[in-house]
């Protein structure tokens, strides 16, 4: 599966999210927990970009934060931008990394990427500029039981969004109304307000995104405790296309459906991005389902990102020591089989005292003195595309790369291709 | 497609959104039907308000005409002595059965507009600030926690001796000094629940999912947040509207309530014994003069308390069991 | 969160309610200042003289100065005992300075808060248990509306009636007041409940205040028992109306704990149903009780001002309804200030003891 790197259509860079710690008489913020640390990665238009790890680690708040549905502490989010736009973002967070040593050059370049987020970043923007933008982007969440207003007909859910955008608008459709199209101002108008919509097209658009998800008009007429959760989960889908997004997240869509329906809802997630070109960041700990579903994955380990490759490469050759325990627990229906397992001693360290340097070295197998004293950085892993946060797998560390050609080999001969068997 | 077509099936749609609620009401009003108590607090209520509907095409002629003749005809039944006045006249000859029924209309008059405008004040307050959170909703909560921590009946003496002389010679000031006073009173109890019900919707994935479809605070606030968070203060509502009348009367009974002979109004029947110098131990010889006024309260409040715990039950599934 | 720190924390809490409270009443006796002067000035003066008056009660007050100056003299002279004086015309009151009178009054209304809390006490239990146990039968319906009939009696019209039908029996005198008039005693001109031991002994301090617990400490059996056929009556008829909440509440937390797993594991290990609710339903049932008990302090203390008044109760709600009809700014603001303090208070101990029975309580 190569990706053709096509427009850049979300660029992430240094997002960190921390919630503050009560406690006390005063209830005083006594320390964070560094939910989501200092986080950057891109997302491609029409791809589908994975986001692992266990829970707790982050990944669930990194979905919210970049729609904005929770503030973020510091980082950028440039949504949409054009190309030249993002170069020149790119050239400017590069140089600020090489030199941040010389503190007025950094100052200009911070002030300049200011200017730049004010109009693109989704964490600027306000009013009605986030409306426009939050328009292109929407959410899918792991709970369908929770997801939909229990008061409200299936129909008025759908139609919720379509109602938002095209609020303020109807005194200009009653005026075209006599008309017709026929004056070139009103056309006008009516071209600039992109998506305000009449009642019945409103009705034929709902009709048309519950068909969409394989549902029909009966459906519409129904409250959502009288479906099932995979049905749910569909309407849910539904809301989520209705303004035709460029962008969804998909927060553990399938986790809290049982296996067949997760089939269907991945299946139909599938189509629905053939079909539309949506991009989709997948957030899920079942690494079978990321591999059936992403272009990209991203491993997230305690609020960082420690591995980022295309999706069979990094089950192919896991390089971060993390990653690979991660492979290595995925199960293989293969009762000949025998394996090695990694298995990590110790629990996930707090996130409101995350350990020193690497934040995996208290449960890495091969830690060594480095791991402890320096923060290991992203970087690109022997000049291919495949990025790793780990000293030893650029030092070349023998037991590492072994341990990846081990994985290699199993991942190669298995690929659990049953989530996505179930239905055609 | 024609204009007919068009309307005919935007008709059918509307018709087909509302079909689904009332399948909907239907099945909750099954499980109404089921307790006897709601039933009767169905029936009571429903009476109540029938009487104060129709009172003045039921009673005949004037019940504040002072009679010195029929002054305290009794009801008690071993010593009934006419079928004119069933239920007996009080003090001032004032014949108690039309005066209960003309009553009932300024009763439930004070106490669905003391119970609306405290609800409509409390929704509003509550739902602000427990969706937006933070110093507002602080503010919000230390302001109720003031009026919850004085009595009731002592907040209305306090604002009605202070306030009472810039009414005294309005037209219904009176009225408008109580009704004022007791929604003063009741808007926090409101604000408390409907904040307390908001902290937890707040929280559920539909109000983040219509903020996601770029729903803005005021939107999400009345069509997801108080939709959903509205239920129990229906129960209160239907609560409160009796314990208004309950509050009035205990306020007739200290003479700051509304004392004016000619004001049909249950707890100023109730307590008419105090207009005439005879005390407690002279209303205890004319017992109905009292008894028979209380129990139009008694009666009242009864039925909405079994109305609302009936509510409560169908709009609150987790209390079905 | 530690206990200590939760209690500190709960103290803190308090404060804004505290000064709200004086605020509240700060403005509303400067939101009618009028009426306020009027009120202090005795009503037969002449116009000249009223107009002195007023010069001296506006000296006194400040009212000259700014709000927050004012404000700050009111809370001084809160915190001083100096609360005014009172301008009922009952003689038990008249022309007393309200902290004393306060000081008077207040074990008064204490005690018979307590005693109704007991009988509400007492009387609920059964019927809550019963109406859970019995769930929709008969007996369940039959207290679901004994409590909704409890909530909808008018208080004043349950007293008159309680009166009504024990009058015939027993002389009205010997029923209501605190104790009977053989043990009360005029001393400094002023009419006060001092107890009188064995008919010769006159004490010459009240220990506590409270009538019941002096009588006890002094035994002075005769009298007690006296102070207790005073209380029964009034408590009787507090309880009665206020009741119904703790009936509902403790039916719907013994149902609560009727559902947990607990008491399902404890049935299919063949406990009898009566063990079952014995030892497992009631407890945890009696313990979420305890936290609305503050909340049924509130609710009750508006019955306690008007049984008070029925039952000619020396305490702060009988005061109240006496002063409410004269304009007695100072007695109304005092009784309100205390009202709130005790209610407060007894809020702060029910969380306390809750925290300590509860430990999950203080992590919230």
């Amino acid at each position: 599966m190569t990706i053709n790197k096509g427009h850049l259509y979300m660029d992430v860079r240094h997002l960190k999210q921390h919630f503050p710690i009560k406690a006390g008489v005063m209830s005083r913020s006594i320390g964070y927990v560094h939910a989501v640390d200092d986080l950057s990665f891109q997302i491609y238009e029409g791809e589908t970009v994975g986001l692992v790890g266990e829970s707790g680690c982050g990944k669930t708040t990194t979905g919210r934060t970049i729609l904005r549905l929770l503030e973020p502490t510091a980082g950028q989010a440039f949504v949409n931008a054009p190309e030249d736009v993002s170069r020149e973002i790119d050239a400017l967070y590069r140089s600020l990394e090489e030199e941040g040593t010389d503190p007025k050059r950094s100052e200009e370049i911070i002030r300049k990427i200011g200017d730049i987020s004010v109009k693109y970043s989704i964490f600027k923007a306000r009013g009605r500029h986030l409306r426009e933008i939050r328009k292109t982007m929407q959410i899918v969440f792991q709970d369908p039981f929770a997801s939909l207003d229990p008061r409200m007909l299936v129909k008025e859910i759908l139609a919720e969004p379509l109602h938002i955008y095209s609020r303020g608008t109807k005194r200009e459709k009653k005026a075209n109304a006599p008309s017709g199209a026929s004056s070139g101002a009103d056309h006008v108008r009516a071209e600039r307000r992109e998506g305000s919509m009449t009642k019945s097209e409103i009705n034929e658009r709902v009709l048309s995104l519950i068909k969409d998800v394989g549902l029909n008009e009966e459906h519409l007429y129904r409250f959502p405790h009288e479906f099932s959760g995979g049905q749910r989960q569909r309407i849910c889908v539904a809301r989520a296309l209705a303004l035709n997004p460029k962008f969804i997240v998909l927060d553990e869509p399938t986790s809290a459906l049982d296996v067949s329906v997760q089939a269907q809802i991945l299946n139909l997630l599938r189509n629905l991005q053939t079909k539309n070109g949506v991009s989709y960041l997948f957030i899920s700990h079942h690494l079978s389902v990321i591999r059936a579903m992403c272009n990209r994955v991203l491993v997230m380990y305690l609020g960082k990102i420690v591995e980022v490759s295309e999706t069979e490469e990094l089950f192919v050759h896991p390089l971060h020591p993390y990653t690979q325990a991660l492979i290595s627990a995925i199960p293989i229906p293969d009762p000949l089989l025998r394996r090695e397992r990694i298995i990590l001693s110790g629990d996930v360290p707090s996130a409101a005292s995350p350990p020193s340097g690497c934040r995996f070295r208290t449960r890495c197998p091969y830690a060594e003195q480095i791991c402890k004293e320096e923060e290991p950085r992203l970087r690109d892993w022997n000049n291919t595309g495949h990025q790793v946060a780990c000293h030893l797998i650029h030092k070349m560390d023998k037991r590492i790369i072994d341990a990846a050609e081990k994985a290699s080999v199993i991942a190669g001969e298995h690929f659990d291709e049953s989530v996505l068997t179930k239905e055609r | 497609m024609t204009g007919a077509t068009l309307m005919k099936k935007s008709q059918r749609s509307a018709l087909r959104s509302i079909l689904p609620r009332i399948a909907q009401f239907r099945r909750q009003f099954y499980y109404f039907k089921q307790s006897p108590l709601a039933l009767a607090g169905l029936f009571i209520t429903s009476f109540f308000v029938f009487l104060a509907i129709f009172s003045p095409w039921m009673t005949t002629g004037n019940p504040y005409e002072l009679h010195s003749i029929r002054r305290l005809l009794n009801s008690f039944i071993p010593w009934f002595q006419t079928w004119k006045y069933p239920l007996g006249t009080t003090y001032f000859g004032i014949d108690l059965l039309p005066a209960i029924i003309k009553a009932a209309r300024i009763d439930l008059a004070i106490s669905l507009a003391v119970v609306g405008a405290g609800a409509t004040i409390g929704i509003l307050l509550g739902a602000f600030a427990g969706y937006k959170g933070g110093i507002v909703d602080d503010i919000l909560m230390r302001v109720t926690d003031i009026f919850f921590s004085i009595p009731f009946i002592v907040l209305a003496i306090a604002m009605i001796v202070v306030f009472r002389q810039d009414f005294a010679h309005v037209a219904g000031g009176v009225m408008t000094l109580l009704v004022m006073s007791l929604v003063i009173i009741w808007w926090p109890t409101y604000a408390r629940l409907v904040r307390g019900q908001v902290l937890s919707v707040r929280e559920l994935k539909y109000v983040e999912a219509a903020k996601a479809s770029g729903a803005r605070t005021l939107r999400i606030i009345f069509r997801h947040i108080i939709p959903n968070s509205i239920y129990p203060v229906f129960v209160q509502m239907s609560l409160d509207v009796g314990s208004v009348v309950l509050l009035l009367a205990a306020l007739d009974y200290i003479n700051i309530g509304i004392n004016f002979i000619y004001l049909p109004e249950w707890g100023n029947l109730a307590t008419y014994f105090q207009y005439t110098g005879v005390g407690i131990t002279g209303a205890l010889q004319e017992p109905w003069t009292f008894v028979v006024p209380g129990l139009a309260i008694l009666m009242y409040s009864l039925g909405l308390n079994l109305l609302g715990d009936g509510l409560r039950d169908i709009l609150d599934p987790r209390m079905r069991r | 969160m530690k206990m200590t720190t939760y209690i500190i924390r709960r103290l803190l809490l308090l404060i804004p309610v505290v000064l709200g409270v004086t605020a509240f009443t700060f403005a509303l006796t400067r939101a009618n200042i009028a009426v306020w002067i009027r009120s202090m000035v005795p009503g037969h003066t002449s116009s000249s003289q009223l107009l002195k008056q007023e010069q001296k009660i506006i000296a006194i007050y400040h009212l000259h100065s700014p709000v927050y100056i004012q404000y700050f003299y009111y809370m001084k002279g809160l915190l001083l005992g100096d609360w005014g004086t009172t301008t009922s015309t009952d003689f038990l009151v008249a022309n007393r300075p309200v902290f004393q009178v306060m000081q008077e009054r207040l074990p008064n209304t204490i005690e018979l808060a307590i005693a109704s809390i007991i009988l509400v006490v007492i009387m609920s239990i059964p019927l809550g248990v019963i109406s859970a146990v019995r769930r929709d039968k008969l007996p369940d319906h039959a207290s679901r509306l004994w409590a909704m009939i409890s909530y909808s009696t008018p208080t004043f019209w349950l007293g008159l009636l309680v009166l009504f039908f024990v009058t015939p029996i027993v002389p009205i005198t010997s029923i209501t007041g605190s104790i009977g008039l053989q043990y009360y005693f005029t001393a400094n001109g002023s009419f006060e409940p001092w107890v009188v031991h064995q008919g010769t002994t006159i004490l010459s301090t009240r220990p506590t205040g409270f009538l019941l617990l002096d009588t006890l400490i002094y035994g002075d059996m005769p009298a007690f028992i006296n102070g207790l056929e005073h209380i029964a009556l009034p408590a009787l008829t507090v309880a009665l109306t206020s009741m119904g909440a703790i009936v509902r509440f403790l039916r719907s937390s013994m149902l609560d704990a009727m559902g947990q797993d607990y008491v399902r594991t404890a049935r299919a290990k063949g406990l009898p149903q009566k063990r079952v609710i014995n030892r497992h339903v009631k407890r945890n049932a009696y313990s979420a009780t305890v936290t609305i008990l503050g909340l049924l302090l509130a609710s009750l203390m508006g019955g306690v001002v008007i049984t008070e008044a029925i039952f000619f109760w020396p305490g702060i709600g009988y005061w109240l309804a006496e002063a409410a009809i004269v304009n007695d700014f100072a007695s109304i603001m005092a009784s309100v200030f205390v009202f709130a303090i005790i209610i407060v208070t007894a809020n702060l101990i029910v969380d306390i003891v809750y925290a300590y029975l509860d430990p999950r309580v203080r992590l919230g």
